[in-house]
């Protein structure tokens, strides 16, 4: 299941290349083709949807204007992917220097979306709408990785929403292997004691 | 194997990254643990709903905007006229056709802006700036109308038109300026925005401050400022209106804004129209009518770097169009 950064088969490469040579046309096209996955990297990682955008938009100029450093050595997409989370991490941080560093342990009460605690389960009247009552279990899963320290939400993000490779996430964060796995696997279990204490099951 | 050790290991197990040893170890534990297999089943169900959240779409002006920003940053080298030869297989003659259309049009285009163009130093920013004295027209606030942190701090947003035409009316000659159908005071043509906007806002006071420091501004004041600004402006008449727009680059404080003030009057009724552009790309502006009887309104337009709004306000600062919680809602769940 792992994906190796296989340079060989990149299906960006031309286009890369024309990028180099100034064509713009062809960085259209590559930003068509990853900004939805950088946007919902830099979306999930930040929760909103207005930074994430700022932050897509800012780290596709920056990939634009660096393009002649990138060295081919991961794949075009993983090194677009790299800019976006080291931007978003960057956001990140200079949001909670301004915020002041709010510690969250693992174990902590869950907070609902209005900052209350949730004590009590979500009522578990069966819903007449389906679709709402799925809605509303996305809420609370999204809830529940909000709730994460960013350094077990990235991992969480990359790997299980992104479906990334281990590999390609241990380069792009820079992260041994062993330690993307540990943090993916106390994230998991962290968002599933969070769904749970919300709705009484995973 | 005890569950402590099978549950470290789980997480491989199910993806199907265990090597062959512990898939036999762990599958021979969960064969006798119902715990185990419970711990499985959660974890399962886990990471499957949190596969299943829903992505978000990338809004339809992003790739724009992108690649907006890097044409202006990095401008075409030169092969411009390359391009145009390879857009044109049979090129040489469209393109000589096309040269000879532009410079045709760039020597109308200059001469027609020629006259118009001026330089003004210094430059009139003054956000800093305290006003000398409190001024007396503090019951006409600015619209400080924030939503977010972002907006409240990069945004500058304001109902814009009174320092449009408190603007206009210094760097507009007297003799240009079109007759004012309401009351001459810059100020006065400005509703009010409603109250609980403002207090959605980061500090309204900050920018009634603003305002009425810009208004305060005398011409000493403004040399006191280095920078530079310059303006463009253009009278002229169409389809039945008279109007009379300006362009106008300001640096001030390093961060270089462009204002565009367009004024039109029509059937004896005046529209003021101002944008501003900031270094991001952001934009936001207010369009100030007359209604038939002669009451002003308001129609302030948002654009930050993602969808755009408007809101409207009657002369009393009531909002009539436009919602004023959250403009995209639906993008921000988490702030229903």
């Amino acid at each position: 299941m792992t994906e190796p950064a296989n340079t060989a088969h990149d299906e960006d490469g031309p286009l890369v290349s024309l990028c180099r040579k100034g064509d713009t046309d062809a960085f259209e096209t590559l930003v068509k083709r990853h900004q939805k996955k950088m946007l919902n990297i830099a979306f999930r990682m930040t929760g909103s949807y207005e930074d994430a955008c700022e932050i897509v938009q800012d780290a596709f100029v920056a990939a634009y204007g660096n393009i002649s450093r990138f060295e081919e050595r991961s794949r075009f997409s993983t090194w677009l992917y790299t800019i976006v989370v080291n931007r978003t991490r960057n956001h990140l941080k200079k949001a909670e220097t301004l915020a002041g560093r709010r510690e969250v342990s693992l174990d902590d009460p869950v907070r609902s979306e209005e900052g209350g605690i949730c004590l009590e389960p979500v009522s578990a009247a069966p819903s007449v709408l389906e679709t709402l009552e799925q809605r509303e279990a996305q809420a609370r899963v999204r809830q529940c990785i909000n709730g994460l320290d960013k350094e077990f939400k990235e991992v969480l993000v990359l790997r299980d929403m992104q479906g990334l490779g281990y590999e390609e996430i241990s380069s792009m964060l820079g992260l041994a292997a062993g330690t993307v796995k540990s943090r993916l696997f106390r994230a998991r279990e962290s968002v599933k004691n969070c769904l749970k204490k919300l709705i009484g099951r995973p | 194997m005890d569950c402590e050790k099978t549950r470290r290991l789980l997480h491989e197990y199910f993806e199907g990254l265990s090597s062959g040893e512990e898939k036999a170890l762990v599958g021979e534990h969960l064969a006798s643990c119902a715990d185990c297999r419970a711990f499985l089943e959660d974890l399962r169900q886990t990471v499957l709903r949190v596969k299943e959240l829903e992505e978000v779409e990338p809004p339809a002006w992003l790739t724009r905007k992108v690649m907006a920003r890097i044409k202006e940053e990095h401008p075409v080298r030169g092969h411009l006229f390359g391009r145009l030869f390879r857009r044109f297989p049979a090129g040489l003659p469209v393109a000589a056709a096309a040269t000879v259309v532009v410079a045709v049009f760039s020597v109308i285009l200059m001469r027609s802006m020629q006259p118009d163009i001026g330089r003004v130093m210094p430059p009139v920013v003054a956000e800093k700036r305290q006003p000398a004295s409190p001024h007396s027209e503090t019951s006409v606030p600015a619209g400080a109308e924030s939503q977010t942190g972002r907006s409240a701090t990069r945004g500058k947003v304001e109902v814009h038109g009174e320092r449009a035409v408190a603007d206009r009316q210094r760097s507009v000659p007297e003799h240009q300026r079109l007759s004012e159908p309401r009351e001459p005071t810059g100020s006065a043509v400005v509703p009010a925005p409603p109250a609980a906007v403002k207090a959605a806002g980061a500090s309204p006071q900050d920018d009634i401050s603003k305002e009425n420091s810009t208004q305060g501004l005398d011409s000493k004041a403004d040399s006191e400022r280095p920078g530079l600004r310059e303006k463009a402006t253009k009278a002229g008449r169409t389809a039945g209106r008279t109007y009379e727009r300006s362009v106008e680059l300001r640096h001030a404080d390093g961060a270089p804004e462009v204002i565009v003030t367009y004024e039109a009057t029509a059937a004896g009724k005046k529209k003021i129209m101002e944008e501003r552009f900031d270094e991001q790309g952001g934009r936001h502006g207010a369009h100030i009518a007359y209604d038939n009887a002669g009451r002003p309104w308001v129609e302030v337009r948002y654009e930050h770097g993602r969808i755009d709004w408007i809101r409207e306000y009657d002369a009393d600062g009531t909002l009539r169009r436009g919602k004023s919680g959250h403009p995209w809602p639906w993008l921000r769940p988490d702030l229903k």
